[in-house]
């Protein structure tokens, strides 16, 4: 047994970092992302001229929602939790299984979503055609031209800037600061249960695709999972791993955002994903944690 | 060589240069491409190599540790992914069978083996999630586990299992793993916080994926895409040689191309410098020919020209054979041009070389020496020389002895042609001379100026009316009384009026002349009319030929009547009467209308006696020549003499003009003419 333990002991000082903290400087096209934030505020990019971009990924929830499913025009409910745009950059494929490669992939998908914001390219261009937009787009393209990919890449670009650096998390992990006794249990809670698994890398999860309910079946349905991708049976009800950061921020969670509570959220996750349950002290523990992992709005939302 | 062959040649070298051009353009263009392609894909190939075995590290790390960012296995997921989007469209794996071929199994074992890592992850994820917890589990392993040796021992077995089994990646413990946990089921609770079904439940999970997640990382390992990506390369690498040779073999097509092309443009080059040389040959041909002339073979008027700009001091001999005209039409051209052609030859053969001379025909029958005077040439020798050379010469056609004989004008003063022309005039027109040389002394020039000042009087003196009659008394012999006075014409000069005879010349070139006689008529009968005396006014032969000046006379003598009893006409003598019949025509009307009639200068060289008397006049002038001998020559006497008597046989009176002394009055009257008018008697004067 005390071999064992040493085994383990050796085991557990060679993991490196398995989570990176959020450059504090990410590049971006300044001129293209302010074009972007125009745009991602603008109903008129819904047929009703009811929904922005900035309707289901709004800032106060770290770019995600409050809402279990978002509305699209008309009042028109979605089949899935609107996933937070922060950090979204990091991410290694968008939506909840993936679809898209890219930023720019992924902002045409709710624009032609009739359940979303319900647009045609020919639409969109007639509403920008305007001496506004026609400015905007000169001062960010050189040419008041405006086209569907020029419009996609500005939003995709501003979304690149949409990163929460310096978190307490972060600084802790780059030794500017150091977490609490409770905060740093939960951090050791998080690996040694096994949560680091899945959730790692800059993000702490956006890496994998994983099943929900990998141990225990999650009961809820799971619309619009991997399968829908990769029609490969193995894919049922997988998901792409959501991204812990801001995670105080973005309830409700899961797909479905049926969970209301980060505290649900955890306790379902361990008992669905890892067999079993955790004991409340525990479970306060990783919630301190999971809190830590909240980072600065981003700049350009303070800039004008 | 013909145009039309000429320019096919050029056409072809200029295609041919096209397709040079083109040769060169796909040589280069396909290198460049060649080696573009060949590096970029030798490039995507390695990376792929290297990524693939940067992946399976990342695999394998992350399957060792506990726990590992999949960040880095994400990324180069989707490098793997790019290069081989780009590996698949590149174009020879697209164009080149044997290489797709390859490629594609080469991709078909990546796309496996990317999907392997998506099923790798979760599989590694729920090994590692129940490894880790089983781990964690120990710190809450129970005192009553620890106390049972049998419970104990299976806990340790089932445990120890599953970490040999993480870490040696071996499925074959996976069946001790099971009866360990069949052995322990029996001993576990329903209660979710038992330790014992918690350790069953992460055991079972790991027990029940363990061999596939095995297996997964098996396919990520496995070395065959390696291989396979070997085999591309040397695929690549057999393509890429046998395009290499290609390329060479186009080059040498190339060079050969060029080589055939240089040949030929040097042959072309070669021909160019024959034609040339031909042109040039050909030109100076031309050039001959346009400066010499053709019946002589010695130089024209054209290259006297080209040449006389040349020389510094000239020396210039025109040669003009003497009545050659007379050659031309007695004996015919053929002969002119025998005489024409000898005399070239014995110029040519026989003026002493020691003269640096150039011949040249100049004109029908005049040949010029050209020479450049370095030593003074004494022109008087020089002239001597040429005669002689025709004295001593005889030139024969068909054993007829010609003949022939020349002037010379020569002059050292340009324009050369002109003024040796002028001393060849002086020359023929004297009889004792047969060469000149032109004096630049002579009034040539002067009189050229004086033409033209006179011209400009003349001129003037129509415009401005400076042109008007005086009248020189005509005294009767018997009784000493003015008995006519004669209309002399003045032109006013300077400030003075003079005698319009020096302008006459000119004012006949210039066509004035007319006019001039009109102003005398017309001012002359204005003068009869204002004195009411007799009026002798002179009319040229010309005068009466011209219908202007008769029209004229005819106004004037409709318009006053009056004055015909008042008027004679003096017809100047000096010329021959051409058309008689008009003259004696004129006369009669004149005579009917009460005019006299006097011949003027009668006696001056051109008198046809018969004619004369034949005309109905009135008086006889007689020239003032004649009259001016009296005293001193006798003959002029008896010339006088029988003029007079003859006039008297026909009822003619006379007229001496010119008495100029008493002498000659004397004379005049000894004679018994009827009248004198001179400037002994009387000198002409304004009237009006």
């Amino acid at each position: 047994m005390k071999l064992l333990m040493l085994v383990l002991a050796i085991l557990y000082a060679l993991a490196e970092t398995a989570i990176t903290p959020i450059p504090q400087h990410y590049s971006y096209d300044k001129k293209l992302a302010q074009l972007g934030k125009i745009l991602f505020f603008d109903p008129n990019l819904s047929s009703d001229r009811t929904i922005s971009c900035a309707s289901c990924h709004k800032p106060e929830f770290a770019g995600a929602d409050n809402k279990p499913v978002s509305l699209g025009v008309g009042g028109q409910k979605g089949d899935l939790n609107s996933p937070p745009v922060y950090n979204a950059v990091f991410n290694f494929a968008q939506f909840w299984n993936g679809r898209a490669e890219t930023l720019e992939e992924q902002a045409l998908g709710p624009l032609h979503n009739p359940k979303e914001m319900n647009m045609t390219d020919t639409l969109i261009l007639q509403r920008l055609d305007n001496d506004f937009y026609k400015e905007q787009f000169k001062k960010a393209y050189g040419t008041n031209t405006i086209t569907i990919p020029r419009l996609v890449k500005a939003i995709a670009e501003f979304e690149r800037a949409l990163t929460t650096p310096n978190s307490k998390f972060d600084r802790f992990l780059r030794k500017e600061e150091n977490l609490s006794a409770n905060e740093f249990k939960g951090y050791l809670l998080f690996k040694r249960l096994g949560c680091i698994t899945c959730h790692n890398g800059v993000n702490l999860g956006g890496n994998s695709f994983q099943k929900i309910g990998a141990v225990v079946p999650y009961p809820g349905p799971t619309p619009h999972d991997r399968y829908e991708v990769t029609h490969d049976p193995k894919d049922r009800g997988v998901y792409k791993v959501p991204t812990l950061r801001n995670i105080a921020l973005t309830a409700p969670y899961y797909h479905d955002g049926n969970i209301t509570t980060l505290q649900e959220a955890v306790e379902k996750m361990c008992y669905h994903n890892l067999g079993f349950t955790l004991e409340p002290i525990e479970q306060s523990y990783i919630l301190d944690f999971l809190h830590t992992l909240t980072g600065q709005q981003p700049a350009i939302l303070q800039e004008q | 060589m013909s145009t039309l062959r000429r320019n096919l040649q050029l056409f072809l070298l200029f295609f041919l240069g096209g397709v040079g051009i083109f040769l060169f353009w796909l040589y280069e263009s396909s290198t460049q491409e060649f080696f573009k392609t060949r590096s970029t894909i030798s490039k995507e190939i390695d990376h792929l190599f290297h990524k693939e075995l940067f992946l399976n590290y990342e695999v394998l790390k992350s399957s060792f540790f506990l726990y590992h960012s999949y960040d880095a296995l994400t990324s180069i997921q989707k490098e793997i992914e790019t290069l081989l989007q780009a590996l698949a469209s590149s174009k020879i794996i697209t164009q080149d069978k044997k290489t797709k071929e390859v490629f594609e199994r080469y991709n078909a074992i990546m796309q496996a083996k990317l999907n392997a890592v998506e099923e790798f992850k979760r599989y590694n994820a729920m090994i590692k999630t129940s490894v880790t917890y089983i781990i964690t589990l120990l710190h809450k392993i129970p005192q009553n586990i620890l106390q049972d040796r049998k419970k104990s021992r299976y806990v340790l077995n089932l445990i120890g299992d599953i970490l040999f089994s993480k870490n040696s990646l071996d499925t074959d413990f996976l069946p001790s793993i099971k009866e360990n946990i069949e052995l322990l089921k029996p001993f576990a609770t329903k209660k979710p916080t038992d330790f014992l079904s918690r350790l069953i439940l992460h055991a079972t999970l790991f027990e029940r994926s363990f061999a596939q997640y095995k297996q997964t990382v098996d396919t990520i390992m496995d070395k065959k895409s390696l291989y396979t990506l070997q085999r591309l390369e040397s695929v690549l690498a057999e393509y890429f040689k046998y395009h290499h040779h290609k390329l060479q073999k186009l080059l040498h097509l190339l060079l050969f191309f060029y080589l055939v092309l240089l040949l030929m443009i040097s042959y072309f080059i070669y021909r160019l410098h024959q034609e040339n040389q031909r042109l040039e040959k050909l030109k100076t041909k031309f050039r001959h020919f346009s400066i010499t002339d053709d019946l002589t073979g010695l130089y024209n008027r054209r290259a006297y020209k080209q040449d006389i700009r040349k020389y510094k001091k000239p020396f210039f001999a025109l040669v003009d054979i003497d009545r050659f005209k007379h050659y031309n039409d007695f004996y015919g051209n053929k002969v002119g041009d025998h005489i024409l052609r000898q005399c070239a030859k014995l110029l040519q053969n026989h003026i002493p070389k020691k003269f640096d001379f150039r011949l040249y025909r100049l004109g029908a029958d005049e040949f010029g020496i050209l020479i450049e005077e370095h030593d003074h040439i004494d022109a008087d020798a020089f002239a001597k020389m040429i005669l002689d050379i025709f004295k001593r010469n005889k030139i024969r056609f068909k054993n007829i002895e010609l003949a022939i004989s020349v002037s010379i004008g020569m002059s050292k003063k340009r324009p050369l042609i002109e003024t040796a022309d002028m001393a060849l005039r002086s020359a023929k027109n004297s009889p004792y001379k047969k060469y000149a040389l032109f004096d630049p002394r002579s009034n040539y020039f002067t009189k050229i100026k004086e033409n033209l000042k006179r011209s400009k009087i003349i001129q003037e003196a129509i415009e401005q009316d400076n042109l008007l009659p005086f009248f020189q008394a005509i005294i009767s012999n018997t009784t000493g009384a003015i008995v006519k006075y004669e209309a002399l014409a003045r032109i006013y000069v300077d400030g003075k009026y003079e005698s319009i005879y020096p302008y006459l010349p000119l004012a006949k070139e210039m066509g004035l002349y007319p006019q001039i006689t009109k102003t005398i008529l017309a001012k002359s009968f204005e003068a009869v009319q204002k004195v009411q005396k007799p009026i002798s006014i002179n009319l040229a032969m010309n005068d009466i030929e011209n219908p202007e000046i008769l029209n004229y006379l005819g106004e004037l003598l409709e318009r006053h009547p009056q004055l015909t009893s008042f008027i004679t006409f003096e017809i100047l003598e000096s010329e021959t009467l051409k058309d008689y019949r008009a003259v004696q025509n004129f006369i009669s009307i004149l005579k009917a209308k009460g005019i006299q009639i006097a011949i003027d200068d009668f006696g001056s060289g051109y008198s046809n006696f018969a004619h004369i008397f034949n005309l109905d006049i009135d008086i006889i002038k007689i020239d003032g020549s004649l009259i001016q001998q009296l005293p001193t020559n006798p003959n002029a006497k008896k010339v006088v003499q029988t003029i007079h008597n003859l006039a008297k046989e026909f009822g003619i009176e006379t007229v001496a003009e010119f008495v100029s002394d008493e002498k000659i009055f004397e004379e005049v009257k000894k004679i018994g003419i009827d009248y004198s008018q001179g400037y002994y008697l009387e000198k002409p004067k304004k009237l009006i």
